[in-house]
């Protein structure tokens, strides 16, 4: 098992090291909420194990982090990724071995989930590509609607960056079907254009 | 075809059914080993889990779950794995939570999980 430098703290701080909440379960719990002795939410991730010992992180978190990572709205490293941080182990048995004050940025990446990752994979933006006609700009928020899309769906929001933004107010002005490529987020009904271009031509 | 004496009553579940299709499941050797496919009973590990989902392996219906959760967990095995069950394999049931295609495999006595598997895919 690997080890960084880090500070011991006594093992009371989780008095009860089981979840509060399971949200990964794999095996049993890889993801979940714990509370620690003043009854405060905290974040578990499950990073490594060995013959005697799993390896949790544990980050304190709040209702609305925890919603978020629900939702799909915040990536699990980014859940994981606070101020104060610990690593647990915890034996086979349930039974806190030990504890220690650590860095973050200390911790193996491979021992961490992956930039980005969401908790789901159903949470995770999807590659979308459609053609339509734009509608409905709003300029403050630097959205449109797309229509006119073949198939089964018939519009689409889209947000766009500030670079889209003649090509986004030209295809409008024009009046001429264009294919968005971009992202859309399942959690969300919501998609992020990342290009536009005309039909006939590739982003 | 039988079921482990040691394991509790009534496991599999009643409402669980014979083994069927294909499986995926991340692993940390090519080709996979025994203690890939080991179940919690065997290990001792998570005593004060529910019994019988010791005694079953989870498992994915779908690759881009595994993939997934190779992003997510990356300790738990750098290769995806897949099987093909049938019911001479044991019973399975849809275990999902909040993990649409999250299944729970209950293996016959005698069945060698772990070379039902090969890998199909490495981490890049």
């Amino acid at each position: 098992m690997w080890s960084i430098p880090g500070k011991s703290v006594p093992v009371t701080r989780f008095p009860r090291f089981e979840p509060d909440e399971v949200l990964y379960e794999f095996d049993g719990p890889r993801i979940f909420v714990v509370r620690d002795s003043e009854g405060e939410l905290n974040l578990a991730y499950w990073s490594d194990e060995d013959d005697a010992i799993c390896r949790y992180v544990v980050v304190p978190t709040t209702a609305n982090i925890l919603q978020a990572l629900r939702q799909g709205d915040v990536s699990v490293f980014d859940a994981l990724n606070q101020p104060r941080c610990w690593l647990c182990d915890v034996t086979h048995q349930g039974q806190i071995a030990a504890c220690q004050r650590v860095d973050f940025e200390a911790i193996p990446k491979d021992s961490l989930p992956a930039a980005g990752t969401m908790l789901l994979p159903t949470l995770e933006p999807q590659c979308v590509d459609l053609e339509g006609r734009i509608r409905e700009i709003d300029k403050d928020r630097r959205s449109f609607e797309l229509r006119d899309i073949p198939g089964v769906t018939q519009a689409q929001r889209f947000g766009f960056d500030e670079h889209l933004q003649e090509q986004v107010f030209q295809a409008f002005r024009d009046d001429e079907r264009v294919r968005i490529s971009g992202r859309t987020f399942p959690a969300k009904n919501m998609a992020h254009a990342l290009a536009v271009s005309k039909i006939g031509a590739r982003p | 075809m039988k079921f482990p004496d040691t394991w509790p009553a009534a496991c599999p579940p009643p409402d669980a059914e014979d083994a069927d299709g294909g499986v995926f499941r991340l692993v940390k050797h090519d080709p996979p080993r025994v203690d890939d496919t080991a179940s919690h009973m065997e290990t001792g590990k998570l005593p004060t889990a529910p019994a019988c989902l010791r005694c079953g392996l989870s498992v994915f219906r779908e690759m881009r779950d595994a993939v997934h959760q190779r992003q997510l967990l990356p300790k738990l095995g750098r290769f995806i794995a897949q099987a093909t069950l049938v019911a001479e394999h044991g019973k399975t049931k849809r275990t999902t939570g909040s993990q649409p295609t999250h299944t729970t495999w209950w293996a016959y006595e005698g069945v060698n999980r772990y070379r039902l598997f090969s890998v199909v895919q490495e981490e890049g």
